[in-house]
């Protein structure tokens, strides 16, 4: 179900409803208002003759009689019995004369005056005669009372009552019009710019032109209706005023349209982009700049000593032109030249150099000869720097690779004397000994394993941190490896009254190393095992976040961890002060190194007693590998088959 | 009564593990240097060899390359180095087993009965059509019995079939999903670590020391599989 925001059917239903409440809110109101003003609603409602209704007609019947007594005063007798009884005149000369008169009623509702000027007349045989003195004439027109015939007056008469009757209604009508419209257009405000399942701001065809355009655009097609209204006026049928109506219905979508356009470019944010000035200053900005970057580029790319010279010779080109030709200064300025292109020059020797150093090259060297001296010392101290620190390097490396093999024979020759105590130790525990002799036994037992685990541990330690171990990188499904990875712990974890909870709704594949990850896990696992509350449980997570794969691991600690996280990654450094139980202190540290030489990252936290450990790997890309899953699966399916077959 | 000979240029643990040998009725005959191994072995009929790698005169390796040239008695090399790569050059070599120092001594009788079992009783052993045979492991689909080195293990239906799949595709990754489809005939979906504890414990009884299994292998991330045999 889509929201009622981002149904296209709304919509459209919606538009049509905005535009006719529209044009029907406007036309009620200001019949509403119109009503008010001739006392509908104060009970006295004004007689129709005192309306404007009555007033606009008479106006316009008068304004035809002028017409045609000026121009053709014989067709006033058959115009004014074509049907407009409710209409009579009489024309008055400037004296008083009555000059003609047509339909005077006896009795009449309304009578206006109207003064206009004579300049001339037809002649019997149709020759215009023109007045020495423009003629001041009067139209006395008089409104029949009652109304009878079909003419205008009738009609508006009748428009005039029937609003009146429907005073009420008509009051009703413009409200909830009104509010129609508000809420419709709120509505559609609303929903501009949404449309499918997303919640993102869509702009459609018309949020798509640029701003200036679209209101030019607009502001044209709404002219169009007024010009077209202009060039009817005055407005005479039915008709018209149906097309009127459609007129103000065409403006109402031109304007609601704009609306919801500007409604979605406010939503979307930067609606200034879509304008055709931005693009203009965006395109000048662009420009401008581009125009500066390739003349810096190409200043830059100049050697050094091209820049100086080239600047030299335009500052002594000035002093040339100001000096009108002195000789002296133009042949000092020359050797000047010179000196400044050989300092040039050899900056840019030292610049070079520099550059390389900076770059790790310690092998480059400056040609110190053909220097000025101050130059010359800088360079051969560049020079002692390149060499002292490749010396450094050097000896680094060699150190690191002294310390690995210092820790790995060390190790081994622990080893041997190490099985002989532990197998001796073993041996005596076969002896009768009294019961104090079985004490020392038992820490001689305990302490020989974690000698044992010490070296075994110390040897990893040392090769993980300096990156001894290669690691082939594959994506892998770490949910599989920690469904391993706990199943191998779980008679441990069990023996430390621990439940593993593990929260992994889909594979998550890592660019990992399964056996060094298997090693991180294990550390992490063997730490949960030793140091945990017993009767706790331990969170295990493997989830996306972003480019990476994350296992997260909580427990809680027996013991109150008054220690830094950092400082438990730490080597030699464990989370019990007393040192009483078993555990190397390299574990964490352990896991940190392999993590870090499988391209990933190992952090911990520290919450109270909760103990959290994140390790974080670059997530790999599932489809492929999933394919080829699904391959190894029917592959399988196939070897079964087949071998059942057999049987 | 086994004649093993136990060579290693630390005295303490040649006398060490003579002593836990001896209790196990073996006839122990001692050397310290892979010179006097040879002498040993060329003067009496040695059933078993432990030996050290580091040894001055000859060490383990030359040694034991030595006396694959004319004899295929078991060689277990003993040694304090405990790279991947170690390891390998020595099973190359030509030794059937390998035990890292600082061991365990309870694990050195039990590597040492499971080598001369394959040695002495199995070694003439006809195949039968319903045997599953990979290494020391003999899986018997008639009687539904498993034996390791000769010796029998009891195995739940779950895990005697597990192995059943595994042995008979020998090298092939299984996934636990793949696993759990095929022996449960359910949907895998949300069977979590039922598999990886069932395969440990599986582990638990057909391996000497099941954190450094010789036939089932962890494939991490991946799933399970019973080694190819490497050697014969």
């Amino acid at each position: 179900m889509t929201k009622v925001t981002h149904n296209l059917g709304f919509k459209v239903l919606a538009l049509f409803l905005v535009v006719i409440s529209g044009v029907v809110s406007l036309l009620s109101t200001a019949a509403v208002l119109i009503g008010g003003e001739y006392g509908f609603y104060s009970g006295s409602p004004k007689p129709y003759y005192e309306t404007f209704l009555c007033r606009q007609v008479t106006d316009q019947y008068a304004d035809h009689v002028i017409d045609l007594y000026r121009y053709n005063p014989y067709r006033l007798e058959s115009w004014a019995e074509q049907g407009v009884e409710n209409f009579g005149f009489e024309i008055l000369s400037s004296g008083g004369e009555r000059l003609v008169a047509e339909n005077v009623p006896e009795k009449w509702g309304r009578t206006e005056t109207y003064n206009f000027s004579l300049y001339g007349s037809y002649t019997e045989k149709g020759d215009w005669y023109e007045y020495d003195v423009p003629a001041e004439t009067t139209l006395q027109a008089y409104v029949k009372d009652p109304l009878t015939g079909n003419d205008e007056y009738w009609l508006t008469h009748r428009l005039y009552e029937l609003t009146y009757r429907f005073r009420m209604v008509l009051l009703l009508l413009a409200f909830a019009s009104t509010i129609t419209f508000l809420a419709t257009l709120i509505y559609l405000l609303c929903a501009a710019g949404h449309q499918g399942k997303t919640e993102e701001i869509i702009p459609n065809l018309q949020d798509r032109i640029p701003l200036e355009l679209y209101f030019g655009v607009i502001l044209l097609l709404g002219s169009l209706p007024l010009m077209v209204a202009g060039s009817m006026y005055p407005f005479n049928s039915f008709s018209d005023f149906v097309l009127m109506l459609c007129g103000l219905m065409y403006l109402y979508a031109l304007g609601i349209a704009s609306l919801m356009t500007i409604a979605t470019r406010l939503k979307l944010g930067k609606w200034w982009r879509n304008t055709i000035t931005f693009w203009v200053f965006h395109i000048g900005w662009k420009f401008t700049v581009g125009v500066f970057t390739t003349i810096r580029d190409a200043i830059t790319a100049l050697p050094m000593t091209w820049k100086y010279g080239a600047v030299w010779i335009f500052i002594s080109l000035i002093y040339l032109a100001n000096s009108k030709g002195s000789g002296t200064i133009f042949i000092m300025n020359c050797i000047i030249l010179v000196l400044v292109l050989s300092v040039s020059s050899q900056m840019q020797k030292l610049k070079k150099a520099g550059e390389n150093l900076a770059n790790g090259n310690l092998e480059y060297k400056v040609d110190t000869s053909r220097m000025f001296r101050v130059f010359r010392r800088h360079g051969n101290n560049l020079n002692s720097l390149s060499k002292g620190a490749a010396i450094a390097m050097e000896q680094k490396i060699k150190s690191e690779r002294l310390k690995t093999e210092l820790i790995t024979n060390v190790s081994h020759d622990i080893k041997t004397p190490l099985t002989s105590i532990i197998n001796y130790v073993d041996l005596l525990k076969k002896v009768e000994l009294p019961a104090e002799g079985k004490e020392y036994l038992e820490v001689l037992d305990r302490q020989s394993r974690r000698l044992k685990k010490l070296t075994e541990d110390l040897v990893e330690a040392s090769k993980a941190s300096t990156g001894n171990i290669s690691a082939h990188l594959v994506p892998t499904d770490l949910c599989e490896l920690v469904h391993q990875a706990v199943a191998e712990y779980e008679e441990k974890l069990g023996k430390a009254g621990l439940e593993a909870v593990i929260t992994a709704e889909e594979p998550v594949y890592g660019i990992v190393d399964g056996n060094l990850t298997w090693r991180v896990l294990s550390n992490l696992l063997s730490n949960a095992c030793k140091y945990s509350l017993p009767g706790t449980r331990v969170y295990i997570e493997i989830f996306k976040k972003g480019k990476y794969a994350l296992i997260s691991m909580k427990n809680t600690s027996r013991e109150q961890l008054n220690i830094a996280a950092e400082e438990l990654i730490e080597r030699f450094v464990r989370g019990d002060s007393s040192r009483s139980t078993e555990g190397s202190g390299l574990g964490l540290n352990i896991a940190k190194s392999l993590a870090e030489l499988q391209k990933g990252k190992f952090s911990l936290s520290i919450e109270g007693d909760l103990f959290k450990a994140f390790v974080k790997y670059p997530l790999a890309k599932e489809p492929t590998i999933q394919k080829e899953e699904t391959v190894l699966a029917q592959d399988v399916k196939e070897a079964a088959e087949t071998t059942e077959n057999k049987e | 009564m086994y004649n093993i000979l136990i060579c290693d240029d630390e005295k303490d643990i040649v006398s060490a593990l003579s002593i836990y040998l001896s209790t196990e009725n073996y006839r122990i005959f001692t050397a310290y240097t892979g010179r006097e191994a040879l002498q040993v072995v060329e003067n009496n009929d040695i059933h078993l060899i432990l030996m050290d790698i580091m040894m001055p005169q000859m060490d383990g390796i030359s040694a034991t390359a030595k006396l694959r040239e004319s004899s295929n008695i078991p060689i277990i090399l003993l040694t304090a180095k405990s790279e991947d790569s170690d390891k390998i050059l020595g099973l190359n070599i030509g030794a059937d087993d390998y035990i890292t120092k600082p061991f365990n001594p309870i694990e050195v009788m039990a590597r040492v009965r499971s080598q001369l079992r394959r040695y002495t009783s199995l070694g003439g052993m006809t195949k039968k059509a319903s045997h599953l045979v990979i290494g020391g492991i003999d899986l018997d689909d008639e009687s539904k019995t498993v034996t390791v080195d000769g010796e029998a293990v009891s195995l739940t239906p779950s895990e005697y079939n597990i192995l059943k799949l595994l042995m008979e595709n020998p090298g092939r990754v299984f996934s636990s999903t793949q696993i759990y489809e095929q022996i449960w005939n359910e949907d895998a979906y949300g069977s979590g670590s039922v598999v990886a504890v069932h395969i440990r414990h599986l582990r638990e009884k057909i391996e000497i020391n099941p954190s450094e299994p010789r036939y089932l292998k962890v494939v991490w991330g991946l799933g399970y599989k019973i080694e190819k045999e490497a050697k014969e």
